[in-house]
């Protein structure tokens, strides 16, 4: 219980923070990230890309938040894992990267938390988790 | 139609095939590897800033009152107790002591930056810098005795 509190607030905590630099602050090294995909300056301000992908990450977290879907979380590690992978390739120090391991695991623990309450019968007690998994 | 026994079989019988071992052993944070790598990116990643020294730092440091070429000389030092935490727990023994500390060291960074003047969502988006080092200590077990603390 503790431990999904935790995850769930280091999710929330992740997307939203990250989410408002875009949404909210609209932080100019965005662009350069953009850029490493092809997408000019002029195209993000055009479409409010960086609003939308913000406002997008913001929803992402409040969902975790109240509600951890697996599927989401999924694809929520992945994301994380992808958009942090940008900074290096926008010219940031690879420890950019590294530095987020905490941001960009948390999904992922999350996930196995909420998919490991789903499946009560293979739980049973401490004792026959450490029997099942011998087998 | 399936009755009890029969019900009780199948889930037995799917409960020992490999995919669902795969996923239970997956989701069985007992050993919590992943949060253990965690905590050491965080670390090692954030000492290299302290090591390479980052100009955006100073700020934090004139919150507690220290000047700028004090703050250039200590950057270094909190470097390497980063990177040497981060290999320790990673490599070595995650003592719950270092988790306890990391959980600390994540939510003190975190909070200098808005008392720096930064925007709140700095500290929001470093909401993960304490808690999975504080996650990865519950999972594996607050401690007991004083002895527990370096095991």
């Amino acid at each position: 219980m503790v431990l999904e509190v935790l995850l769930r607030l280091a999710v929330a905590g992740a997307f939203i923070g990250h989410g408002a630099y875009g949404a909210i602050l609209a932080k100019p090294a965005w662009f350069d990230y953009f850029g490493v995909l092809g997408i000019d300056q002029a195209t993000v301000n055009a479409y409010g890309l960086m609003q939308i992908v913000g406002w997008m990450e913001i929803g992402l977290g409040l969902l975790a938040l109240v509600l951890p879907i697996p599927a989401l979380l999924l694809a929520m590690f992945v994301w994380k894992v992808l958009t942090e992978l940008l900074r290096p390739f926008a010219g940031e120090l690879m420890w950019e990267f590294v530095e987020r391991g905490s941001n960009m695991v948390a999904p992922l623990a999350l996930l196995l938390v909420v998919r490991y309450r789903a499946i009560p019968f293979s739980r049973g007690t401490r004792a026959q988790q450490v029997v099942a998994a011998r087998h | 139609m399936l009755d009890n026994s029969r019900v009780l079989a199948l889930r037995r019988d799917l409960g020992n095939s490999r995919v669902l071992t795969l996923t239970r052993d997956l989701g069985n944070l007992d050993n919590g590897r992943i949060l253990r790598v965690a905590c050491a990116a965080e670390f090692i990643g954030h000492g290299a800033f302290g090591i390479i020294t980052k100009a955006a730092w100073v700020p934090y440091f004139a919150v507690v009152g220290i000047p700028p070429d004090l703050a250039w000389k200590l950057m270094p030092v909190i470097g390497t107790i980063d990177i040497t935490l981060g290999l320790l727990v990673g490599f070595v023994r995650p003592a719950r002591i270092l988790l306890a500390y990391m959980a600390f060291w994540g939510l003190l960074t975190a909070t200098i930056r808005p008392l720096a003047g930064e925007p709140i969502w700095e500290w929001v988006e470093r909401v993960p810098n304490w808690a999975i080092p504080l996650a990865y200590l519950v999972v594996r077990g607050l401690p007991r005795t004083r002895a527990d603390w370096l095991r």
